[in-house]
């Protein structure tokens, strides 16, 4: 497997979308091949280390919390945004095989001064399929899928100087996540 | 048939031990909340699901369901001071006719089997009520005292009630009364007979810490 290291881009707040959009971001130091503007393979999307969320309140940001994480090959730690002062939800990934991504663990806060965000692990489960002529990404927890994503376009960017290239999917929930609160 | 769930969380005890209110407690590393609203998204993951909450825990549960990575979609509204304010605030966010479940967010081992028993006798007798046997001696206070009650003319009612969506409708239509136990006995003021389902003795509202015991045991 090819040394990955993650960055995570600057995210654009969605102030008026109704839209989720899940962007999943991959740094290559591997050799790249670029995808073009045709869909993802699986093989390609197998190689999708860590993701963004955009949320319709623009707040739903996960970006790495520590390097020395990211330059493990199938380890990422990732922090929302919205818990940025307190909390660091903590996802562990692997590729069971060519199709499918396992997030292992997840996990909330250590340290939370209001003492409720579970430090504890649980799991889900990412599937990344094609169907429809499209591909799609869904999460399970245990056989329950909880959200499905359709890839809607591929972004890329080319290398700058010592800068890597950089490959990301953007992705739709085909239905809004969580809770949505009503005033 | 269109079907709803308010899932009515908005109580602060914590009787459970610390500050955190019950529907946040923790079992098998998820507040028992989640574990509720995942029940009845399994039983149908297109209802939609309603659940209220205080408005001074939204951004908690908006924490907890990101650190937990909840995506079960949910509608969230603010509850009022009683569970009569509470139950008629969901009931507002509820569209259209059909049926509507009312559940305890603290009963988070509700099966799949009871919620559709439910389901299917509300839809045929407008109104239906999980209940179950009640199992301890009960005694009734008297003024010289006490007498002993027949157990065997008791039941214990649990959740999720089920309705006709405009029947609730009317039924909370009615004034606040402080008298208000649930919202079977507010449908039957308006005359109409209450269908009893066989409920489970696994689906316990959890409110004591051996409650929680309990729980752990039965969460999948």
């Amino acid at each position: 497997m090819s040394l990955l290291i993650l960055i995570v881009q600057s995210m654009q707040c969605l102030h008026h979308s109704t839209m989720r959009l899940l962007v999943i971001a991959l740094l290559s130091l591997a050799p790249h091949h670029g995808w073009g503007q045709s869909p993802p393979t699986e093989r390609a999307v197998e190689r999708v280390f860590s993701f963004q969320e955009l949320g319709r309140d623009g707040v739903r940001e996960w970006y790495i919390c520590s390097e020395a994480t990211a330059q493990l090959v199938d380890t990422i730690m990732l922090q929302n945004m919205l818990l940025k002062s307190f909390c660091c939800s903590h996802l562990v990934w692997s590729f069971d095989d060519k199709s499918r991504i396992s997030v292992h663990r997840v996990m909330g806060c250590q340290e939370p001064p209001i003492g409720l965000v579970s430090s504890e692990w649980s799991n889900l489960r990412v599937k990344v399929f094609e169907q429809f002529g499209f591909s799609w990404v869904s999460l399970f927890r245990g056989r329950v899928p909880v959200v499905t994503y359709k890839v809607l376009e591929l972004m890329e960017r080319p290398g700058m100087g010592d800068e890597a290239p950089f490959i990301g999917l953007k992705l739709v929930a085909l239905h809004p996540l969580g809770p949505t609160f009503v005033q | 048939m269109q079907r709803s769930t308010i899932i009515v969380a908005g109580g602060s005890g914590t009787r459970l031990g610390g500050p955190v209110p019950k529907q946040f407690q923790k079992a098998k590393g998820r507040p028992l909340l989640m574990w509720t609203i995942e029940a009845f998204h399994r039983y149908d993951p297109l209802m939609r699901l309603i659940v209220v909450l205080p408005q001074t825990h939204f951004e908690i549960w908006r924490a907890l369901c990101m650190g937990h990575r909840f995506f079960i979609e949910h509608q969230v509204v603010a509850g009022g001071e009683q569970r009569w304010h509470s139950v008629k605030a969901g009931l507002e966010k509820v569209q259209g006719d059909g049926l509507v479940a009312v559940h305890d967010g603290v009963r988070p081992l509700v099966s799949a089997e009871l919620i559709g028993r439910c389901f299917d006798a509300a839809d045929q007798h407008a109104a239906a009520v999980p209940v179950v046997p009640v199992v301890p001696s009960i005694r009734e206070t008297t003024a010289d005292g006490s007498r002993a009650l027949d157990r065997s003319k008791l039941l214990a009612v649990q959740t999720p009630q089920c309705f006709h969506t405009d029947l609730l409708r009317r039924a909370f239509e009615q004034p606040y009364d402080p008298a208000f136990t649930d919202e079977a006995a507010l449908v039957e003021r308006l005359g109409v007979k209450v269908t009893l389902v066989e409920g489970e003795e696994d689906n316990i509202k959890i409110t004591t810490a051996m409650d929680l015991k309990l729980a752990e045991q039965g969460l999948a």
